[in-house]
């Protein structure tokens, strides 16, 4: 198959894919929740303790519900990735669209970029959202905030893909959607758990605690590089720090760590092939 | 480092109590200026021989301290260790590398204090540390210490003579001399300590001497039944005081100080071999960040100090506040290596740290003004001055934060301020900037901080995410109505 044709291929099934999650009400009523989560946190957190405080240090405050929204939609999307390769293998959609001018390479782009497009839509509501509670709350939109909400697009890439390779990897819509949760939720709550054992067991911690932490510290050495959360987490360290070389390096690598994943995607599309 | 401070305190404090005893009771008898100048000598060798004696502050660290005698038994092992000192920015702190441990870290561009010595280590399960019977034994490995990098010697370190000198006492500042510079530093202290005890001598030959006039005096008072004119009474000779400063006896090891990197140590011994035990690698490290580090005390209350020393930090306040600032360099190590390189001799420390990051708080900053600014404006220049915290009187509670002037407020009279700060008083209704800026006005390096009053929005910050939900209610209710328009639909 050409390139021309492949190219054509990926954006007509792009064009299609976008203006239906457009036209459905889904993706807003997600967008909404998740930012409703997102300004409860806000609320209880930052205003609370400000207020009882009187002052306080902190980094800006709109970082955490950031974090929290776009991780979430971000995982949203990857699933919905996951969701809409196994729901066309079971449908049958994909053994037609393969003996038209679709193959595995056009069929996979196809879902990565109508995905990200989705994200584009997701970044605006983003935007306006923490613009507007920055506003009312006078608590500062700086170049960090748009700085990590770029970010956030590496991180739906590396969502989505891992989405994308998951279901291609299995026959079954609901295999793949338990994996996509199951592994999500555990990078999840490791990268959380992590951070926390970290930072609350200070120099004196007992040494049960000390042995928790150097089981964890190992175990990232290995998710570190296969945990999209963590890539995303590194970016965002690099945005606080102001350290462009690292924001670009995390950039880079989740993009290399979203093509991998594509790659093997395509490899198992054509390994396994794409009837039910 | 407490254990050695303790210490030798307590052997000046034992030596000057046995010394002054003679000179008391010189005083009491009359005895003599002999008597008296012979009892001030005493003090002076007994000070001095404490002082010589009082061990090396990095090292007494990690002395196995006297409580842990009789509990238990633990396996004393004869070993070749590097003893540490490193400076973490405010002091000098001591650890050890016993056989054990392989690899030492140090801070890049810093000097370090290693010795290679022999002795008696053993490891303390209650604490989970090794500690060393540096007093019963510590003998200098002889030898120069080869510094490796990539397989090659950049570096033959000699022992050096190294002094710690505290300008200002025992619990201040604290500064390492080393070479010749160490040795000149301790003769100073030394020159200033014997004109102490020189003047010591002279006051009490003055003083006994005051002593006869004023009885010759009372005597004729008593005698003649004529007062004195008050011109005729001498004034008692003033006490010298003794020096504030100290330095230690200078002893000798190797002084290290390299770039950041991986190396490999060495000792080389005096047969040309290289020592058993002593190859480790070593570890030197930069910080990642540095900047100025906030010391904030809120008004409101005064005992909850917070810090802020990440320049990315913003200050929120929740209406008009008053806040005191301490400024302090500050610099973010991995921390891993950061508490490897303090505590070295504690196995268990640091570990499961290696990606996570610590602030250390350097030097206070000296000598620097605190502006505020607003819309880019200085609107406040603020320095450093002392502070008191009075108690309000009664029963009501509370407490007042006042400018410490003893002369303006004879209260204060013989009372010393609580802290030394900048005060800054802000207004909860705009944005502010802080900064400090040096003598030449030059703003230090990370350490501006936004101030931000925060608004309370009420449900305003739940009304806000509603608005996908709005755009996709209108979306999907013009998509049912051009579809019910449609000719297909028709």
């Amino acid at each position: 198959m050409s390139v021309s044709h492949r190219i054509h291929a990926i954006r007509v099934a792009t064009k299609r894919e976008i203006r239906s999650t457009l036209h459905g009400i889904g993706l807003y009523v997600v967008l909404s929740l998740v930012f409703l989560v997102a300004s409860y946190v806000f609320a209880n957190t930052v205003l609370r303790n400000v207020g009882d405080a009187g002052i306080l240090a902190l980094p800006n405050p709109v970082t955490l519900p950031l974090i929290v929204s776009t991780g979430l939609a971000a995982a949203y999307l990857g699933l919905c990735s996951s969701l809409s390769i196994s729901r066309d293998r079971d449908l049958g959609t994909m053994e037609v669209l393969f003996y038209g001018p679709v193959d595995a390479v056009a069929y996979v782009l196809g879902k990565y970029f109508h995905q990200l497009a989705a994200y584009g839509v997701v970044l605006a509501f983003t935007l306006v959202n923490f613009y507007g509670l920055s506003v009312v709350t006078n608590v500062g939109f700086s170049l960090e905030i748009a700085g990590i909400m770029l970010l956030s697009v590496f991180l739906t890439s590396c969502m989505v893909s891992f989405g994308i390779v998951l279901s291609a990897g299995s026959r079954r819509m609901m295999v793949s959607v338990i994996l996509f949760l199951g592994f999500v939720l555990f990078f999840l709550i490791f990268s959380l758990v992590h951070a926390w054992v970290i930072g609350a067991a200070g120099r004196d911690a007992a040494s049960t605690m000390v042995y928790v932490r150097m089981i964890m510290d190992s175990l990232d050495q290995v998710i570190r590089w296969i945990s999209p959360v963590e890539y995303y987490l590194r970016g965002m360290d690099a945005v606080l720090r102001k350290d462009t070389s690292g924001y670009i390096m995390s950039a880079v690598s989740s993009l290399l760590y979203s093509a991998a994943l594509l790659a093997v995607s395509v490899w198992m599309l054509r390994k396994k092939g794409v009837r039910r | 480092m407490g254990t050695a401070r303790k210490l030798a305190r307590l052997l000046s404090t034992v030596a000057l109590i046995v010394a002054l005893s003679p000179v008391a009771w010189a005083q009491e008898t009359e005895s003599g200026e002999t008597a008296l100048i012979d009892a001030v000598e005493r003090v002076r060798e007994l000070t001095r021989q404490a002082q010589e004696a009082a061990p090396d502050p990095s090292q007494a660290a990690t002395q196995a301290p006297a409580e842990t005698d009789g509990q238990g038994r633990p396996t004393l092992e004869e070993q070749v260790v590097y003893s540490i000192s490193v400076s973490t920015g405010r002091q000098y702190e001591g650890t050890f590398a016993p056989r054990q441990m392989d690899t030492i870290y140090l801070l890049a561009d810093e000097y370090a204090i290693l010795n290679v010595q022999k002795t008696m280590v053993y490891f303390w399960p209650i604490t989970g540390e090794y500690m060393a019977d540096w007093f019963g034994m510590s003998e200098d490995v002889p030898g120069r210490l080869e510094i490796l990098q990539d397989g090659e010697v950049i570096q033959t370190l000699e022992r050096v003579p190294y002094t710690y000198y505290y300008p200002s006492g025992r619990t201040g500042e604290q500064r390492l001399y080393i070479g010749d510079e160490a040795i000149q530093v301790y003769e100073d202290y030394q020159a200033r300590f014997n004109a102490y005890f020189d003047a010591v001598s002279a006051y009490f030959v003055e003083y006994q001497e005051w002593q006869r006039t004023m009885d010759r005096l009372l005597r004729e008072v008593q005698e003649t039944g004529v007062y004195k004119d008050p011109s005729e009474i001498p004034d008692p000779p003033e006490r010298p005081s003794p020096p504030v400063d100290f330095a230690y006896n200078p002893r000798t090891a190797f002084a290290v100080k390299l770039p950041a990197g991986r190396y490999q140590l060495r000792l080389r011994g005096e047969d040309g071999g290289i020592v058993e035990g002593t190859t480790k690698t070593l570890e030197v490290f930069k910080a990642r960040r540095s900047g100025i580090g906030y010391q904030v005390i809120p008004e409101h209350k005064w005992t909850r100090r917070f810090e802020s020393n990440d320049p990315s930090d913003i200050f929120y306040l929740d209406g008009k506040r008053i806040f005191y600032v301490l400024p302090h360099y500050a610099e973010e190590y991995n921390q891993y290596q950061y508490v490897k390189m303090r505590y070295l001799h504690k196995p268990l420390e640091g570990e499961g740290t290696r990606n996570a990051w610590i602030w250390a708080q350097l030097a206070p900053v000296t000598g620097a003004r605190l502006q505020v600014l607003h819309g880019g404006e200085v609107v406040q220049e603020v320095e450093m001055k002392p502070y008191y915290v009075r108690q309000r009187p009664g029963y009501a509670l509370g407490y007042d934060i006042v400018e410490f002037d003893p002369k303006a407020d004879p209260a204060l009279q013989g009372r010393s301020p609580s802290f030394e700060a900048y005060r800054v008083e802000l207004e909860g209704d705009r944005t502010y900037q802080l900064r400090f800026v040096d003598e030449r006005g030059n703003v230090l390096a990370g350490s501006v901080r936004e101030v931000r009053p925060i608004r309370a929005p009420g449900r305003l910050v739940y009304a806000i995410p509603l608005v996908p939900l709005v755009a996709g209610s209108i979306v999907f209710a013009w998509r049912r109505w051009s579809a019910g328009r449609s000719p297909a639909s028709a």
